[in-house]
């Protein structure tokens, strides 16, 4: 048993007993809980009158945009932290790589601030 | 520990049926999502903690919300046909796929100590998996990090291109115009006293 596992085996005993509770909550309240189901207790609630349409509708490709906008940051972000941890042994041009590969991110990310990607109507 | 990555595995590898099995498709993405989930606990558990945290962050983080769009958009409720005919064939190309890797893998991890010899530099040296990723991908894959940077400029110029409308400008307001805004205009009928 190594120090890595000892200190993840803390993690784990969390994890184990997050889903012990959720379980054991779940289950209570199936087994104690009144259950009588009707037609107006299981549809959607819309203040009062009947939902007109199904709740999952199409909508505008723009949030779709923004989750892959976000998802090109996030891996951005992914490449940033082992560069940061271990800067003090890479050589020069590992950092001016760094630069390069932050001003091709930041010019993508000025033209689409400039193009309005990020803008709502 | 090799009973946990026994169990992990098997657990990896029913929550995957789920994954094509469930009939319901946002359960099915719920299902991809704790596909990912195991897979980084595997990763962990293979000492490379830092590969398994960036898989919950990119996997579930990003890509999970990106398939969730993905069904949304596409207004699929519940799957009620399902067709069975081309099946024989995706069986057989996936059969194939499976023991390209499998015989791949079996290559590499024929070795007994395979644990330990992925772990050894790490213990002896101290180093993390962070540290290791950044010397070796810092120092001698610098090329290929640079090329990573021009795929992701790539990736957000095309998704801008393909979804962006850019005919209809967004109105802006001008700022100075509205608040020198007055009332004066009013007042010039009401005259008040």
């Amino acid at each position: 048993m190594t120090l890595f596992y000892q200190e993840f085996s803390k993690i784990a005993i969390l994890f184990l007993f997050s889903i012990f509770l959720a379980s054991l909550i779940i289950f209570l309240s199936y087994r104690f809980s009144t259950y009588n189901p009707d037609s107006e207790k299981l549809s959607a609630y819309e203040c009062g009158f009947d939902p007109y349409e199904d709740a999952r509708n199409v909508f505008d490709v723009r949030f779709y945009l923004v989750a892959i906008l976000f998802l090109l940051f996030d891996l951005e972000a992914a490449y940033f932290f082992p560069w940061c941890i271990s800067l003090s042994f890479l050589s020069l041009d590992s950092l001016w790589g760094m630069f390069d590969f932050i001003f091709e991110l930041m010019f993508g990310f000025i033209y689409a601030w400039k193009v309005g990607a990020l803008d709502w109507e | 520990m090799i009973f946990l990555h026994t169990l992990l595995n098997i657990f990896l590898i029913i929550t995957s049926l789920l994954v094509i099995f469930s009939r319901n498709p946002v359960y099915s993405v719920l299902f991809l999502i704790l596909t990912f989930l195991t897979a980084s606990f595997i990763s962990i558990l293979f000492n490379a903690e830092f590969l398994g945290i960036l898989f919950i962050i990119i996997y579930v983080g990003a890509i999970a919300v990106l398939f969730l769009f993905v069904i949304m958009m596409l207004n699929i409720k519940v799957l009620s046909i399902v067709n069975y005919f081309f099946a024989p064939i995706f069986l057989l190309i996936g059969i194939i796929l499976f023991f390209q890797l499998f015989l791949n893998l079996l290559n590499i991890f024929s070795s007994k100590d395979v644990l330990e010899q992925a772990s050894f530099l790490q213990s002896f040296d101290g180093l993390e998996n962070i540290n290791i990723f950044g010397q070796v991908l810092y120092n001698y894959f610098l090329i290929g990090f640079l090329i990573a940077g021009i795929i992701l400029l790539v990736a957000m110029i095309g998704a801008i291109v393909l979804t962006l409308n850019f005919k209809n400008k967004k109105k802006h307001e001008i700022n100075f115009r509205q608040l020198s805004r007055s009332d004066k205009f009013i007042s010039f009928f009401h005259k008040i006293t």
